[in-house]
């Protein structure tokens, strides 16, 4: 007689659902990025997910696997990837991008160690990090420009407003684009561009180039904005903040530069809502993450100005004497630059996008809550620092490669936060 | 006011009591044979007394006590008594029962010999012994040796466990809205013989408390009409899974710092299931040895879900046939559908210990794949341990590494198998890890 020992009832849940829910959560930000950035978005998204997907049914007949989870797994990967790349005016570099980082995702960072449930990193941050190394001219806008000419900084492109869903960023056609701040001085005077909404650019461009806000905050980390008026110390910080950035708002709701699916804040935070939901992520992960990110934002100290002076607590800087003549009375007045600037480094950069979908992997975080929370604020930690004291190309990477190294410390936090011993 | 669980882990579990909560117990006749296991497990052992071929009447002395934790055994049925068989207990282990064959006997509630009992805890545990009375839930020990325990370690608490938090089971919210006089009666008697202060939180002395789910509305309404006026508390407890499990309980109530593994009895809080109570009633004032009890008869499989009261020793084919199946029950599973004991046939005998027969049309479980480290596992076990892990130490042989890791504190409750994502029998491998840290524990 056969004897089957409990339990007899299941919860139902299965690995294939929590992606394919991962998934899902992601349209809302598909639909924003192919409304902000045009339909060569999903050109892009179609490539990267199309790549991984091919792969991993072959190799997945290849090795006999049937891990029911491993085929949403890899469209997940191809999602998070493409959400990640700028989009470029050149359509055919773009896909041809996407789909090297989508091999690279599979292959090294999936299938070499074994498939699904068997990788150490993130299979998406393998691709994202790869092509930012391999492609640093076209992604990460570092050297010079071979169609425009001149520094190739300034080529994030956005469909303006009156563009929005119908414009075409695929044909490289000069007169299409405003070349916004192309004399770099001009980044600092606040009537060229004064937010999305706001600004239309002169016929018949439909488009705007754009810096990532979160390289703008990299520039004033090294020091770079030199036509400022008086752009040292903490003024440089307001400068930067009341007249270099766009507004928040545009950072909040998605029509900044930067990557496809990266910039949209609202999207992702009503799809990891959603995750949080339903419990495939606990939310102390990603409110570590930020809130420790926040936090080092507004304390680590700021090298500003060509000489690289610090400015110590940021998140003060509007407090400095020289906020205080620009005609700021109010305490809370003199904390908004502060607060603007840590809001800026939140919402701008990936950190979003990594902290609930890229951090709540679950092969790749640790397994026990306490582990999560070190792992989030690790994470935040190691964006902010990446952010402020690593290169131009470095800054759209900082929650990436933070990610990557918190991935990589995985197996040592899940031992110190496993319990040794125990009261009886 | 309904408590919150006071220990780790926990999962609320979907609701599907109210198939039965409010069906009255019905009884269930008498079948032609019955088998009474002489020992069910939970560590006392019993002699038989009476030869093959005797005639015994319903509630006569069977078997007495052979051990100091054992208890008396009494046939449930008149009939001819036949020969001591091994029978499969619910989770397979094999155990001396005596048959008993009731064909062409009339059935009548002979009594036996009553015994006079004080009212000091000694006399209770020979009540305990007389009648037979055990912890009337599957895993539960022997009463008389916690008993025993708790009244050395210094008794602070008597705690009646009226907890059912596996679904589908009903059979004890039943039992208190029916007989809630009853055990109201053996709650008083336990005061009495504890000597328990009455007057809540703040007045010395040993307490007694009567826990149920704060969701069973009717048993909870007329346990608080019965226990007005007497020493016992009535406390209402979120409806989370396990928080029947002893330790849990206690935990919950006490706050004694009790986790999953420890021995409430030894920390002197003393947990006895309501059924036992209500067993202990019948016996201390009618003179009625434990020969009944009411189980649950539930799931998709059946067609007449209910509450009924059996004798013990009833097998469970008769009841399947009693009850009516539908022509898809193919899982017969002796308990609840989390920590009762399934087969594919219906085969078995009820036993003191057993709460219900569960008999679902199909066991849903999928092809187990590799661990997606969702950490699910870790996050609802009540005994804080990392079943993931464990479930890789043990496949790789290192059951002594599982060991340090405190694989023996689970309490076998099946939350980690229940909400794993990738279908991999946890709970399975943790018994078979731990069946072999007591196989090498007997050789050393
Ligand atoms: S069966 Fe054991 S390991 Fe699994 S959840 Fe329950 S106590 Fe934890
Ligand atoms: S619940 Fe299953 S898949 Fe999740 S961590 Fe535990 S063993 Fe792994």
């Amino acid at each position: 007689m056969k004897i089957k020992s409990g339990p007899h009832l299941y919860s139902g849940e299965s690995g294939r659902r929590i992606v394919w829910t991962q998934v899902g959560t992601l349209w809302l930000v598909v639909v924003v990025s192919a409304a902000f950035f045009g339909w060569s978005s999903l050109m892009v998204l179609a490539g990267s997910v199309g790549t991984c997907v091919a792969i991993d049914l072959a190799l997945s007949r290849l090795a006999g696997s049937r891990n029911p989870a491993s085929l949403p797994h890899a469209v997940l990967t191809g999602l998070l990837l493409g959400l990640s790349l700028p989009v470029m005016s050149e359509m055919g570099l773009m896909l041809r991008i996407a789909v090297l980082g989508a091999i690279i995702a599979s292959l090294l960072g999936k299938w070499i160690f074994g498939g699904m449930g068997h990788y150490i990193w993130h299979p998406a941050l393998v691709g994202i990090l790869a092509v930012h190394f391999l492609f640093q001219a076209e992604v990460g806008m570092v050297g010079k420009d071979k169609y425009l000419g001149g520094d190739r900084r300034e080529k994030y492109l956005l469909l303006s407003n009156n563009a929005l869903l119908v414009g075409d960023l695929s044909r490289n056609q000069e007169p299409r684009f405003y070349q916004f701040g192309q004399d770099r001085s001009k980044l600092l005077q606040p009537n060229d561009y004064s937010g999305w909404c706001v600004s239309v650019p002169v016929e018949p461009a439909q488009a705007w180039q754009l810096y990532r806000p979160v390289q703008i905050l990299q520039e004033l980390g090294k020091g770079q904005i030199r036509n400022s008026a008086s752009g040292t110390g903490p003024s440089a910080v307001e400068q930067v903040v009341y007249l270099a950035l766009p507004p928040l708002a545009d950072a909040v709701v998605g029509c900044t530069g930067g990557g496809l699916g990266e910039t949209s804040v609202v999207a992702i935070l009503l799809g990891g809502l959603f995750l949080i939901y339903r419990g495939y992520v606990r939310w102390q992960l990603p409110v570590s993450f930020l809130a420790a990110a926040a936090v080092s934002a507004a304390v680590l100290p700021l090298p500003v100005g060509p000489s690289g002076e610090l400015v110590w607590l940021p998140a003060l800087s509007g407090m400095s004497r020289a906020g205080a003549a620009n005609g700021f009375d109010d305490w809370w007045r003199l904390l908004a630059v502060g607060l603007s600037y840590v809001s800026f480094h939140l919402c701008s950069g990936g950190l979003m996008l990594a902290a609930f979908f890229l951090a709540g992997d679950m092969a790749t975080r640790p397994i026990r809550l306490g582990g999560q929370i070190i792992f989030g604020v690790g994470a935040g930690v190691l964006t902010i620092v990446a952010r402020i004291y690593g290169g131009w190309a470095m800054a759209p990477l900082g929650a990436y490669s933070a990610l990557l190294v918190m991935n990589t410390l995985t197996p040592l936090i899940d031992w110190l936060t496993r319990a040794k011993s125990r009261g009886k | 006011m309904v408590r919150h669980k006071g220990f780790p882990g926990g999962a609320i579990l979907p609701n599907d009591k109210g198939l039965s909560e409010g069906l009255e117990i019905q009884d269930i006749p008498v079948f032609s044979t019955v088998q009474v296991a002489l020992d069910d497990g939970a560590g006392g052992r019993a002699e038989a007394t009476v030869q093959a071929g005797q005639k015994v009447s319903c509630g006569e002395c069977i078997a007495s006590a052979a051990n100091a934790d054992g208890v008396n055994v009494h046939s449930p049925v008149s009939g001819q008594v036949g020969q001591i068989e091994q029978i499969a207990l619910a989770d397979g282990s094999q155990k001396p029962a005596m048959i008993i064959d009731t064909s062409d006997q009339k059935q009548s509630e002979g009594a036996g010999e009553r015994p006079s009992w004080k009212v000091y805890s000694e006399g209770l545990i020979k009540c305990l012994r007389w009648a037979g009375i055990t912890q009337m839930q599957l895993g539960g020990g022997s009463l008389v040796a916690e008993v025993r325990k708790a009244t050395k370690a210094g008794l602070r608490w008597v705690i009646i466990n009226g907890v059912e938090s596996e679904p589908l089971i009903t059979c004890e919210s039943r039992l208190m809205s029916e007989c809630s006089s009853e055990i109201a009666q053996g709650c008083e008697l336990l005061a009495e013989v504890f000597a328990l202060a009455g007057g809540g939180e703040k007045s010395a002395g040993p307490r007694g408390i009567l826990a149920l789910c704060g969701g069973r509305r009717q048993a909870l309404g007329a346990m608080g009409k019965a226990l007005q006026g007497g020493r016992f508390r009535l406390a209402a407890l979120a409806d989370v899974y396990p928080q029947d499990e002893e330790a849990l309980l206690a935990n919950t109530l006490t706050n004694a710092g009790l986790r999953a593994g420890s021995d409430p009895a030894e920390a002197g809080v003393l947990v006895i299931n309501a059924s036992s109570v209500w067993a202990l009633s019948q016996a201390w004032y009618q003179g009625k040895p434990l020969t009944e009890r009411v189980i649950t008869v539930s799931g998709d499989g059946t067609e007449r879900i209910g509450n009924y009261r059996v004798r013990i020793g009833t097998r469970v084919q008769d009841i399947a046939e009693h009850v009516g199946l539908l022509p898809e029950a193919s899982v017969y599973i002796l308990g609840g559908p989390f920590r009762g004991w399934g087969r594919e046939k219906p085969q078995g005998v009820i036993t003191k210990n057993i709460t219900g027969l569960t008999i679902l049309s199909k066991v849903d479980r999928q092809r187990p794949v590799a661990c997606i480290r969702c950490g699910w596992c870790s996050d609802d076990c009540p005994a804080e341990l990392e079943p993931a892990r464990l479930y890789q130490l043990i496949e790789a042989g290192r059951v002594d590494k599982a060991q340090k890791a405190f694989l023996e504190d689970c309490i076998e409750c099946g939350l980690c198998s229940y909400v794993c994502p990738s279908h991999l029998p946890l709970l399975e491998k943790i018994r078979l890890g731990k069946w072999s840290l007591r196989k090498e524990g007997r050789k050393a």
